[in-house]
């Protein structure tokens, strides 16, 4: 199946599945100076490098990746911590030169998974008024408020992180890994 | 705006098709600028929205709408040449002085332009809005961005939390 029509097929679905087999090969490297091999990748999203930069080791060995309608070509992906779960992002070349490209994601390896959001967070999602009012950037829907991160660098959309109690159940909502395009 | 290529696209070169806003106000636009909306465009394919009926968008106000539909009109002429690979760097230019512009808006007009988008699936314009909220975001303290957004001053709870956050993931502070 080509990747356009594998991503057609994710439009309506709303993810895309892929998986990534492999070892992390190092666990002591700062987020912002190593870049490491993911060994055993088998992704068939045309990405032809992965960096990882990991604050802790934690041996993953099959993470299972969500792709909203999104691009994916040639991009680069880093895997690193947040609190208890992993963030990915992903970026078109350089992260350093694409600030806007990092694509951010959440990603729980299936011994790592922290338990699932609390209910309350889910209805206020599902609660959100559908109409057009929505006062506060909190009200947006859980998609909406994940694309936005996916538009920020890693540094920002960490940081965001503190914004409120919300902003870290996005994280922790998330089923699976997920990387949010752009 | 100039009437869209025949050919691939359906039947007719400047096919109007009529959209009825939350508050009931009737809005007639061209089915390729209405098209840019995924949610609406089989509907338009099966030959919804023209005459007399009208499709119902029960979760559009008129004001946002009319902000919408400004978006697709001026972005129809670009999506039927298929992302525009014959565009000249003046049209793309154009485009974008429209896009910078065009979200040049209030908070809570952003707002409710990022629901319809995401209603409506019209993925341009949701990638514009996202992205000019994450800019608001870029490079700001935690501080920062709760002024910016709107968030309330944290409380002594949430200051601690954020303290902590910030000594847990210093790397993301400096």
């Amino acid at each position: 199946m080509s990747f356009s029509l594998f991503l057609r097929y994710c439009s309506i679905t709303t993810h895309l599945r892929a998986s990534v087999h492999g070892d992390l090969l190092d666990n002591t490297r700062d987020w912002d100076s190593t870049e490491l091999k993911f060994g055993g990748v088998n992704l068939d999203l045309g990405i032809n490098k992965i960096h990882i930069i990991l604050g802790t080791l934690i041996q993953v060995l099959s993470i299972s990746i969500c792709v909203a309608k999104n691009k994916l070509y040639d991009k680069k992906l880093v895997l690193g911590r947040y609190g208890s779960e992993f963030c990915v992002a992903m970026s078109n070349s350089s992260i350093q030169t694409h600030p806007h490209f990092p694509i951010l994601c959440s990603l729980a390896a299936p011994a790592l998974r922290t338990p699932p959001a609390r209910p309350s967070t889910q209805l206020a999602t599902k609660h959100l008024p559908m109409a057009s009012g929505a006062d506060h950037i909190s009200d947006l829907p859980e998609g909406v408020l994940h694309h936005i991160l996916s538009l920020l660098p890693t540094h920002d959309a960490v940081r965001t992180c503190v914004l409120a109690h919300r902003w870290r159940d996005l994280w922790r909502s998330a089923p699976a890994v997920r990387i949010f395009g752009c | 705006m100039a009437a869209p290529e025949s050919g691939d696209g359906n039947n007719g070169a400047a096919r109007m098709v009529t959209l009825i806003s939350s508050d009931n106000t009737r809005f007639e636009v061209e089915a390729a600028a209405a098209s840019l909306s995924q949610t609406l465009q089989l509907t338009i394919l099966d030959g919804g929205g023209g005459g007399g009926d009208g499709i119902p968008l029960p979760n559009v106000d008129s004001a946002t709408l009319s902000k919408v539909l400004e978006y697709c009109i001026k972005h129809a002429p670009a999506a039927a040449n298929g992302g525009a690979p014959n565009a000249t760097a003046v049209d793309r230019a154009e485009l974008e002085r429209f896009d910078n512009e065009f979200v040049n808006i209030d908070q809570s007009v952003l707002y409710s332009l990022i629901m319809a988008a995401h209603n409506l699936e019209i993925e341009g314009l949701q990638s514009l809005v996202a992205k000019k909220v994450a800019d608001m975001i870029k490079g700001k303290s935690p501080m920062e961005i709760r002024r910016t957004l709107g968030f309330p001053d944290p409380t002594p709870e949430e200051q601690a939390e954020m303290n902590a956050h910030m000594l847990e993931y210093g790397w993301a502070y400096e």
